[in-house]
């Protein structure tokens, strides 16, 4: 399994355009946001660069997560996980693997507008504080690890990236990563605090004035992840019987 | 399920499997001793894609059953007995072969070197090029040095020389000889007869998801022996020609008429001396599809044991 996971990194950082698409607009974004909106403080009292550079880390760790596991959908066109069948590999390792693969390709997105946020526009948290809004910003990308497989599942090889890239906008959008919550119409804001992209943002930005992490989005986040992960594996049992 | 070892590489037993109405797999039986070399013939839609899928555990019977050295396949593959090359199996095009077979190989318990199975399909060579950059002949010899990676007891060939050329067929043949010298069992599927005729110790002919016929190419062969001669012969008539020596049917279409011939030698002798004045005469042998219909009527219905 490790062999295949080991592959499946060789071939993403052998077609690099993939990535660096995926960190660079998220990184352009908030040098441009940061630059309009950074001064003063949200509402909630974080400092609007904090709240920015977690909305925009959020936005391109998931877009990453979730892209990788729209292709899935090319390589069971392609006919590779009847190939993979043909070996002793069973079918929940090439989704774990999968899975794997959509967390690690998160992790460029987040180190890079971190380091950006810190490096560049002066954003200043200690050390523990940066580890733990690192750390639970990509632990909240999990879902959509699930929720990219599962695109990947539902979608054709035509219709893979189409699909991937309104998932993950209606995910941005709504859950208030472009346009905060706060700001968003009532029944809009009610929505958004159903979604896991808000909470995945919410609690990383908690972390870094050294909040509590709220119980309900931890059970949306898990809620997500597990409807999410369980379609997947229903759906690819349901592949592998088909034909 | 319990290993039932019974000395067959392959038992398919009584195997049905139906899309709608279709029944693409309607009752096939077949046993396959180890060290066979077996070709599974059959004009496309014959049922052979959906009966070696279901042989490798791809896609599950509606009835019957299928045990791979009296294993389920599923059992017979994770043990590493089965190497399969698919019509649909796509590797990912992003990759090198050497690195594609090597990352198969892993996933088995014991496999050979992943260097010496791109040798013995004869695809050393291009190792370091990514899958997508190969010739069709390459990807299907990169696709048989998956199948052997395993070093498998039984092999399993979907249309294994689909989109290669004539040099390209004879070298994977030739790859093909080397590795069943040491005695080990292969089931492929082609609609080439030829490709059967040279290759197979036996020959399953397949129409409409059934077996109907089963013998050594020898015996296939005489089965779907004699010729065609078609002439365009000028103010005949069918009923005459139908006397002719050594035809067995006649068919016209305006002045061009078609003899289907057990000897086509002395229909055609004859035809000559009756009609001195036929004309553009050609003499072709059988198609696949004219063996289909000799042996299996126009229902193709009845099973013919060879």
């Amino acid at each position: 399994m490790s062999v295949l996971l080991i592959s499946e990194v060789k071939r993403i950082l052998r077609s690099p355009r993939f990535l660096i698409f995926t960190v660079g607009f998220p990184v352009v974004y908030f040098l441009i946001f940061s630059g309009l909106y950074g001064a003063g403080n949200a509402p909630d009292g974080t400092a609007t660069m904090v709240y920015l550079m977690v909305s925009m880390a959020a936005f391109g760790a998931i877009s990453a997560s979730i892209s990788t596991g729209g292709r899935v959908a090319v390589e069971r066109a392609a006919g590779w996980n009847r190939q993979l069948r043909l070996t002793p590999l069973p079918g929940w390792a090439y989704l774990l693997v999968k899975a794997v693969v959509a967390m690690l390709v998160a992790l460029p997105a987040l180190v890079l507008v971190f380091a950006v946020a810190g490096l560049v526009s002066h954003v200043d948290l200690s050390l523990l504080s940066w580890l733990r809004v690192f750390g639970t910003a990509w632990l909240g990308v999990l879902p959509f690890a699930a929720i990219g497989l599962l695109v990947g599942m539902a979608a054709t090889a035509d219709s893979a990236q189409a699909m991937s890239t309104v998932t993950m906008l209606v995910f941005a959008l709504l859950g208030g990563l472009f346009v905060p919550a706060f700001l968003l119409p009532p029944f809009l804001a009610t929505l958004a605090h159903l979604l896991p992209s808000y909470w995945l943002a919410d609690i990383a930005r908690g972390q870094a004035v050294g909040a509590a992490v709220p119980a309900q989005g931890v059970l949306v986040l898990a809620g997500w992840l597990l409807t999410a992960g369980a379609v997947v594996v229903l759906r690819y049992h349901r592949d592998a019987l088909r034909v | 399920m319990e290993i039932t070892n019974d000395g067959a590489a392959v038992r398919i037993t009584g195997l049905t499997k139906r899309y709608g109405p279709v029944r693409a797999v309607d009752g096939v039986d077949l046993t396959v001793a180890p060290g066979e070399v077996v070709a599974l013939l059959g004009p496309n839609g014959a049922g052979k894609s959906t009966t070696i899928d279901i042989l490798l555990g791809l896609s599950m019977p509606d009835d019957g059953e299928v045990r791979l050295f009296g294993r389920s396949p599923r059992q017979a593959v994770t043990a590493g007995l089965v190497g399969a090359m698919l019509q649909s199996g796509g590797f990912p095009e992003d990759i090198t072969a050497g690195e594609l077979v090597a990352l198969l190989a892993a996933l088995y318990p014991k496999a050979l070197d992943p260097a010496e199975a791109l040798r013995r399909a004869g695809v050393a060579d291009v190792a370091t090029q990514r899958f997508g950059r190969l010739s069709g002949g390459q990807r299907q010899r990169v696709r048989f040095a998956a199948a052997l990676v395993c070093d498998p007891e039984l092999l399993v060939l979907d249309e294994p020389t689909v989109a290669m050329d004539v040099t390209a067929r004879r070298e994977f043949w030739a790859a093909m000889r080397t590795y069943t010298a040491g005695g080990r069992t292969v089931l492929f599927a082609t609609h080439y007869l030829a490709e059967a005729e040279e290759f197979a110790d036996r020959v399953v002919l397949l129409r409409a998801g059934r077996v109907v016929a089963d013998g050594s190419v020898a015996q296939v062969r005489s089965l779907a022996a004699g010729r065609v001669v078609s002439a365009v012969v000028p103010g005949t008539d069918v009923d005459t020609l139908q006397g002719l020596p050594g035809v067995t049917q006649v068919s016209a279409q305006g002045d061009r008429i078609r003899l289907s011939c057990t000897d086509s030698d002395e229909a055609l002798r004859a035809l000559l001396v009756a009609h001195p004045g036929a004309h553009d005469i050609e003499v072709t042998a059988h198609g696949l599809e004219d063996a289909f219909v000799a042996l299996t009527g126009n229902a193709g219905t009845t099973e013919e044991r060879v």
